[in-house]
């Protein structure tokens, strides 16, 4: 079992105008997204993934200077790529073994999380934020955590797993 | 003082053994002390179980009496198996251990009487209750029963859940009273609740505070918009309680706070009795709300369809007595939004009120309660309007089924609205009746409602605007009308409450193909804003009139008479304020009492009632009420965001509804 790191660093975006700009570079679409939910579209040509955190808030895998594209808006907002953060990545099968094995404060539901969803979440206490979206061909579930956790989390996943579950990929 | 002790009662009533036999153990004072009765020495008492250790500090020199607990008939009976019981005299505090499971009832015997509580998780009781903590987490000044339901440690664990709160009112910000408050009043030495607290806890090795952050429950503190913390007297009436689930072993601390020289325990501190049920039970998660001084204590409850939903959903609030889902898990608002606005969607609106008013003299009633003029409408019809107050305020908003010239359904919001008509009835000497009706409903919403809905009853295709029929689903008897709440083509749904869980999946089934989501509060209240449908509290209350609330359509004001007709002649023709729609520059979101300026003026013209942002017109919106002068179409105004001056937003008037404002979409 082999954990690489892989995926890109997404990009949070929030502000007064958070949701002004994710609409002005997403299009409307974004705004049908509820707290916790995401969407795959493109953006300058590049495929990204678009997750609502909150009203305002957005975390988007894109992977070109998306501070670069809001720089000369005039927008009341904020664009960077945190450094404490981390990611791994499972299969999409591993969902039941993750949700059977974290804890989640309703209302959240990790139980059947569907695609496109997310959810806070905590694995033996470790705070994680469950991702379920497309990753490449296939569905994932991104597991994203602080940056410090990501080697404890991966040693958590793998003492749960059993080896029914393989990680694939990993960004720390 | 002592005439106030008479009916003091102390100790430890029963407690149960590890085998679960229900013993009593001990008591050392009940009720009926002499009136001239000295407490003069201090009397510390101890019992051991094997599974518990119960303290008390008395401080008494009367005769003690051994009666039975089931003397005590100033409570409300059990709500399931009780394994110990306590009763804490006025002025005093009690230690006693819980394990996780068990719930804990704390009893307001005899009413307005504070009881402070504090819990000790983690080993050794090393982690304390925290206030601070829990209204971080919960986003709430007090706990309450629902979703942030819960108090914590400092460590951020959760202490115990709040199950059933009969009061509502308590108060998460101040200390248990200390030595210092009466001290600074000019009473030093008098008892404290932080003293008796330090004292019951000394045996468990908690060390002594000079004042307890507790959380105080029946104490009813508010804070004021200049942040001036203020009390009066609790709210609580005698028997109200809060129920608490332990959700790991504890050793909690209760009081029956002393405090009587001011209005905090009415000047006249009272016991409190404190139970403790077994695990295993389940208690349902209920709020007693009193909407009026004559009727009785109302609990939340699930409607007939609570059960689906909450197969759907952990996210539900207490709405006028039901509890109802605020959005669906991984569903979320603004899918339900879209569903409503493109497709369909299915809510509960159970909490709705439904009467039947019948009698030779139903339609007289109605028409002088009601605002419409019921006798242009005939039967299998309905009409929107308002019962009034003599003044013109609304007391209700609601819609009049027609079954006959002697059979109506008036449904509405408000319990009190019985008491209301009868009383009218009653003084004007009509031969009415007036009684709730079991129904719960659905709402079916959305421009393919009617294909949906077809497909099970091909009758409701000629079913017209505001008219109704009843029919039966599969069996299932129903009325339904062409009403809603939304903005929307759409249906309701009146059903026997026996009948929720299968209608409910009747049309979540047939609905499917079509996209049909269940909706939520939220999504609700956004389609609700945009269609320009007033809400109880919002748009209207007793104080406003139709002509206000934005709803003179719906005074039929050629009726001889009708209750606020005088009234309403002089306010129609200069209402106090009018209501309008505001569209506001830019995505940021009114809030309800916001200031609404006239442009470049520090005076205001009036004040928002509802905002939310419109998807569908991607704009944000509101509902105001402004003075009539700047109240046409096209007016500019400037909408006070936070605390009015460090922000301004243009907005500009128009229709009260601001989507679909001629109603198209309802009558297609």
């Amino acid at each position: 079992m082999s954990i690489v790191t892989t995926a890109s660093h997404p990009w949070d975006m929030a502000g007064a105008d958070g949701l002004v700009a994710a609409k002005t570079l997403l299009g409307d679409q974004v705004d049908r997204l509820a707290p916790f939910q995401s969407l795959e579209t493109t953006l300058e040509g590049l495929p990204c993934a678009v997750l609502r955190l909150c009203d305002r808030n957005f975390r988007i895998t894109y992977p070109g200077p998306l501070d670069a594209l809001v720089a000369d808006r005039s927008l009341q907002l904020w664009v960077k790529q945190q450094p404490w953060l981390g990611a791994i990545v499972l299969p999409a099968a591993s969902l039941p073994l993750v949700a059977a094995n974290a804890t989640v404060r309703a209302p959240h539901r990790l139980r059947s999380l569907p695609l496109h969803c997310a959810a806070p979440a905590q694995l033996s206490g470790l705070p994680i934020l469950v991702w379920h979206h497309p990753l490449g061909e296939q569905p994932g579930l991104e597991l994203q955590a602080a940056r410090v956790q990501i080697g404890s989390l991966c040693q958590l996943i793998q003492s749960l797993n059993l080896g029914s579950v393989s990680l694939t990929t990993a960004r720390a | 003082m002592m005439g106030m002790m008479e009916a003091l009662t102390f100790g430890v009533l029963s407690q149960v053994n590890q085998s679960g036999r229900r013993c009593r153990l001990n008591h050392w004072i009940s009720r009926g002390l002499e009136a001239d009765a000295k407490w003069t020495t201090t009397f510390v008492a101890c019992t051991t179980t094997t599974a518990q250790h119960i303290w008390c500090n008395l401080v008494m020199t009367t005769a003690l009496k051994i009666p039975s607990a089931e003397q005590f008939i100033d409570l409300p009976p059990p709500l399931g198996e009780v394994v110990a019981e306590y009763r804490i005299a006025a002025g005093e505090a009690i230690a006693y251990p819980v394990t996780a499971g068990q719930y804990i009832q704390i009893v307001d015997v005899e009413g307005s009487q504070c009881s402070d509580f504090l819990a000790f998780g983690g080993a050794d009781h090393s982690d304390p209750l925290d206030a601070t903590v829990t209204r971080t987490l919960t986003g709430l000044a007090v706990p309450q029963v629902g979703l942030p339901s819960k108090l914590f440690a400092q460590s951020m664990q959760p202490l115990v859940e709040v199950i059933q709160d009969t009061c509502d009112r308590h108060d998460s910000f101040l200390l248990a009273c200390t030595a210092r408050y009466y001290e600074d009043a000019g009473y030093p030495g008098h008892p404290n609740c932080s003293d008796n607290f330090n004292r019951v806890l000394a045996p468990y090795g908690i060390a002594p505070r000079p004042g307890w952050p507790a959380l105080n429950f029946f104490y009813n503190t508010s804070v004021d918009g200049h942040g001036a913390i203020a009390f009066e007297e609790p709210l609580s009436r005698p028997g109200d309680y809060v129920l608490l689930l332990a959700h790991q072993d504890l050793l909690c601390a209760s009081s029956a706070c002393p405090d009587d020289i001011d209005p905090a325990n009415g000047w006249q501190p009272t016991p409190i009795h404190v139970r403790i049920y077994a695990t295993g039970q389940t208690f349902p998660r209920a709020i007693g709300r009193r909407v009026a001084a004559d009727l009785p204590l109302r609990m939340t409850q699930d409607s007939a369809f609570t059960p689906r939903i909450r197969q759907l959903t952990d996210d539900l609030a207490e709405y006028n007595g039901f509890w109802v889902p605020h959005s669906l898990a991984h569903q979320g608002d603004q899918a339900e939004y879209w569903a409503l606005r493109q497709r369909a969607a299915l809510m509960d609106l159970s909490a709705l009120r439904k009467f039947e008013v019948q009698g030779d003299d139903a339609c007289a009633l109605l028409q002088y309660a009601f605002s419409r003029h019921l006798e242009k409408i005939v039967p299998g019809q309905g009409a929107y309007g308002c019962l009034l107050a003599p003044h013109g305020g609304i007391v209700d908003d609601g819609i009049v089924f027609c079954f006959s010239p002697t059979h109506y359904r008036y449904v509405g919001n408000c319990d009190t609205d019985r008491a209301w008509l009868e009383q009218i009835a009653k003084h004007r000497g009509w031969s009415v009746t007036v009684e709730g009706v079991d129904r719960h409903n659905l709402a079916l919403q959305g421009p393919l409602s009617r294909d949906i809905l077809k497909t099970l009853i091909p009758e409701v295709a000629d079913l017209g605007y505001f008219r109704f029929m009843e029919a039966q689903i599969q069996g299932i008897p129903v009325l339904i009308s062409r009403t809603g709440y939304t903005g929307e083509l759409g249906y309701e749904l009146f059903i026997n409450p026996q009948n929720g869980a299968a209608l409910w999946d009747l049309l979540m089934q047939v609905g499917q193909p079509a996209g049909l989501l269940p909706l939520g509060m939220k999504a609700l209240d956004r389609a609700r804003i945009e269609a320009g449908l007033l809400a109880l509290g919002h748009e209207f209350d007793d104080l406003i009139s139709p002509y206000q609330a934005g709803i003179g359509w719906a005074v039929a004001m050629k009726k001889p008479d009708f209750m606020g007709k005088a009234a309403l002649e002089e306010i129609r023709r200069h209402p106090p304020r009018v209501a309008v729609g505001l569209v506001l520059a830019g995505p940021e979101v009114a809030a309800h009492g916001q200031p609404v300026f006239a442009q470049g003026e520090r005076w205001r013209v009036g004040q928002i009632t509802s905002a939310t942002f419109s998807p569908i017109l991607n704009t944000s919106i509101a509902m105001a009420q402004v003075v009539p002068e700047f109240a046409a179409a096209g007016t500019g105004v400037e909408v006070g965001m936070l605390d009015g001056l460090k922000r301004r937003i243009p907005a500009t008037v128009g229709t009260l509804a601001a989507f679909d404002p001629s109603k198209s979409r309802v009558r297609v």
